[in-house]
């Protein structure tokens, strides 16, 4: 199996390396697995919060290039949309409000870093176990000489759309099973509305008990819950 | 009854927890807007309505969209229901300290009900989308909780641990569950539990491979919410931080929702009693129990080591539930490996009489349940009063919680009553004989014991790992009293240190007699408990809905169908969902209990 994937990288490597036929897709794949790669190992390696929060838009934004480049338009979209979008705009205005002089830098202890790197290497072991282990996953859907081999019916959000409203329309694509028992996502959907109740009445809540009793959370931490009640009465 | 899609019975059918949802939201909004100011007392009055309608629940299983309502999520629903009206009286007693300075707790009365909602719902999913939502509903109203229960710098820290930890935990679990849908191709647990099952070679392989990461990041996401080795570190700081009220609810209702997730987890793989299960299934659960076995050893050990050290009362609490989440942890992976050897089995799936392991764990998880809240329960009502310095001469007396076991000094003679509940629940955890949680605990080592039973003893065979887990259990029991009678020692036979004052308020007082009441209650009558759990635990084995053999050896009528004449089941021309209708659903529910 490792075989045929490093004849595959290897022959990916050198119709890059030919001038006459360059295989873009190849090319796009190698620059953008680089990218998300070497970005992801620079958020682990960096100590600055601010730096660490660049480092992982750059790393989901190759993976989002994967995407596109594997012919999955839609995943790649709400990959965008959502992480480099959403959680990474909330992330860098948490760093940024947050960014007390002890928070920037994160120095990570020596037990930790045997630690964590024991667990990512056991994690690590099991995915790649997974990823080479599927026989279906073992012959290349992208040819390496041409483009795309098996053709992605048109994404669209009409699907999912139905689905929250509690239809199915959608057939399986994978053509080896049709799951009978299909049920919408309407009631997920309701659930998640409740949930933006929690984390609004929630937020307004804990905004408002602060801006009350600890005018600034880091402030408050080195202080003795004394003076807290001073300034309560005061 | 059986629905594909989500209707007008699906909310009908969770109509509890709808009556929780709404009473949250006329809780919320009268506190906004009217200035309605008890949400505790709102709070318990939601529950009372969610009980009722739940009283008016069909009892037979029911299958409607994303729900599968059957016994098991009829437990748990009762489950949370009387432990959040327990919870809702002990946080109530403690919030009125807070309720003096901030003048509200109508927003956490409100959120404490979301919360059980998300719980009941958990129980009751059939969709992994449904079973996230309902996770997430349990959890961020907890970070809530957490967060407005103390305000000092101890209680913001503990939030903040509870709520990064939490977060990461959500998404090794988002992870393993994205593993199971790309297993299934459909978020339905019932199709995921088909293909997993299936001995199709292609599905089969594919299955394999994906098997192992499901597996470790569910449970990884699970002995979270459990406070189970990997993810247990948290318990003590968090506990110690947050006010006991908060600590009594991480302590329980995280723990259904783990105990939950690994049991619809497991029954992915298990089918009913002679069917063949290909080996991506087997290979399922052969992992399962064995990582549990190990998950479950390390917990009791290292929860009842580090609570033997302890000399704060909420920590030694924090590590006990850490070592009760190994107790628990022990009856889910028997039922993993009798679900495997029933498979093994093939048609002869009838030996298998013995305990239930899932039965077991769910009894000891009530009895756990009623104990830990009314330990909780005990310490919010009592409480010291000391002197606080104020500037302009001015000194009054505040309120302190029981933090070290010396606090509890000579409760006996100060609240006899109070001493005496206490000693109750504590004797129950430890499992000291006529006590529930000794029964509980009985039920464990027995189902422990009893896989593999016929077998001779080997080196690395299943009957020599799980004797070693009943060892280890009884070992780790033995060790708990040590720490458990501490505290009764303290209580009955030191002199008073710093005077013992009882507190909490009224609420909390009464949820410590209501859980010694239920205790004595169980003590007397097991066997109303045990029927239910051990019902609702033998049910939680099988996904509703999954298309089984049953229908084709019922059109065979003859039971020699051997592994492979089984019809594969997803290959069928015939829908899965005509043979469900042509199924005698109740029959199938009635028959394990028999």
């Amino acid at each position: 199996m490792n075989t045929g994937f490093a004849i595959t990288t290897g022959s990916m490597f050198a119709t890059i390396i030919s001038v006459a036929n360059i295989n873009w897709h190849g090319m796009f794949f190698a620059i953008f697995a680089l990218a998300a790669c070497a970005m992801a190992v620079a958020v682990v390696l960096t100590d600055n919060v601010v730096r660490m929060a660049f480092y992982l838009v750059l790393s989901l934004g190759a993976t989002a290039g994967l995407f596109f480049l594997a012919g999955a338009e839609f995943v790649g979209a709400m990959q965008l949309m959502i992480y480099v979008g959403g959680t990474l705009v909330l992330l860098v205005f948490g760093v940024m409000l947050t960014a007390q002089a002890p928070f920037v830098s994160m120095k990570t202890p020596q037990r930790d870093w045997v630690l964590a790197s024991i667990l990512a290497v056991c994690l690590l072991a099991v995915l790649v176990q997974a990823s080479v282990g599927v026989d279906a996953w073992r012959t290349a859907a992208v040819s390496v000489g041409g483009g795309v081999q098996r053709e992605a019916p048109e994404p669209s959000a009409t699907p999912l759309g139905m689905a929250l409203l509690g239809m199915r329309v959608d057939n399986d694509s994978s053509g080896i099973v049709t799951p009978s028992i299909r049920s919408g996502y309407l009631l997920p959907f309701e659930i998640v509305s409740i949930h933006l109740l929690v984390v609004l009445v929630g937020a307004a809540y804990l905004a408002r008990a602060k801006r009350r009793r600890t005018p600034r959370a880091v402030e408050t931490a080195g202080q003795s819950e004394l003076k807290e009640e001073v300034r309560v009465a005061s | 009854m059986t629905e594909s899609t989500t209707s007008l019975n699906t909310f009908i059918l969770i109509a509890p927890e709808l009556a929780l949802v709404a009473a949250a939201i006329v809780i919320l909004l009268s506190g906004a807007f009217l200035g309605f100011r008890s949400g505790w007392m709102a709070a318990l009055l939601g529950i009372a309505v969610a009980g009722g309608f739940a009283t008016l629940q069909p009892a037979d299983t029911n299958l409607s969209g994303p729900l599968a309502i059957d016994l098991f999520s009829g437990f748990i629903r009762w489950m949370v229901l009387s432990v959040g009206a327990l919870l809702a009286l002990v946080l109530a007693g403690q919030s009125r300290e807070s309720q003096r300075r901030h003048s509200s707790t109508t927003e956490e009365g409100g959120v404490f009900l979301l919360l059980l909602c998300g719980l009941s719902l958990v129980g009751a999913a059939d969709d992994l989308v449904l079973l996230f939502a309902g996770l997430e509903l349990i959890s961020i109203p907890t970070y809530i909780l957490l967060a407005t229960g103390r305000t000092d710098a101890r209680g913001q820290e503990a939030s903040l641990k509870y709520f990064y930890l939490s977060l990461m935990a959500s998404g090794l679990f988002l992870y393993g569950i994205v593993c199971l849908y790309g297993i299934g191709g459909s978020t339905s647990l019932a199709v995921i539990s088909d293909r997993l099952r299936s001995s199709q070679p292609a599905i089969e392989s594919f299955a394999t491979s994906l098997v192992p990461i499901a597996v470790a990041l569910v449970i990884a996401g699970a002995t979270f919410r459990m406070a189970a080795v990997p993810m247990h570190f948290y318990a003590p700081d968090v506990y110690e931080g947050t006010s006991p009220g908060n600590a009594a609810l991480l302590s329980t209702l995280p723990k259904v929702a783990g105990v939950i997730v690994i049991a619809r987890l497991l029954a992915l793989a298990t089918g009913s009693p002679g069917e063949a299960v290909g080996s991506a299934g087997l290979w399922h659960l052969d992992l399962s129990w064995k990582v549990l076995v190990i998950v479950a050893a390390l917990t009791m050990t290292i929860g009842n080591v580090m609570a033997l050290v302890q000399s704060n009362m909420r920590r030694l609490l924090a590590c006990s539930s850490i070592a009760h989440a190994g107790y628990l942890l022990v009856g889910v992976a028997v039922a993993a490996a009798s679900d495997g050897q029933r498979s093994d089995a093939g048609g002869s799936g009838g030996i298998w009489a013995g305990l239930d392991g899932l039965g077991s764990t769910l009894f000891y998880l009530s009895t756990y349940i009623v104990a830990t809240v009314g330990t909780f329960a005990v310490i919010t009502f009592l409480g010291h009063k000391a002197l606080e310095w104020k500037p302009g001469n001015i000194s009054k007396r505040i309120r302190e919680e029981v933090s070290s076991i010396d606090d509890l000094a000579g409760l006996s003679t100060a609240h006899p009553v109070a001493a005496f509940s206490m000693t109750l629940f504590l004797l129950s955890l430890a499992g000291i004989p006529p006590l529930p949680g000794f029964w509980g605990k009985l039920m464990l080592v027995v189902s422990s014991l009893e896989v593999d039973w016929l077998s001779p003893m080997s080196f690395g065979s299943r009957r020599t790992w799980f004797v070693g887990l009943a060892v280890t259990l009884v070992l780790n029991a033995a060790i708990a009293a040590a720490y458990y009678l501490k505290v009764i020692a303290a209580m009955y036979f030191k002199p008073v240190s710093r005077g013992v004052q009882a507190d909490g308020g009224l609420s909390a007082g009464l949820a410590m007699l209501l859980s010694a009441g239920v205790l004595v209650m169980v003590t007397l009558q097991p066997q109303g408990l045990f029927a239910s759990a051990t019902r609702a635990g033998s049910i939680a084995r099988t996904i509703p809905g999954q298309s089984n053999s049953m229908k084709s050896s019922a059109m065979h009528s003859s039971s020699e169908i051997t592994i492979s004449q089984v019809p594969d089941r997803t290959s069928r021309e015939a829908p899965v969902v005509s043979s469900l209708n042509l199924l005698p659903v109740t029959d199938r529910v009635s028959e394990p209990s028999q």
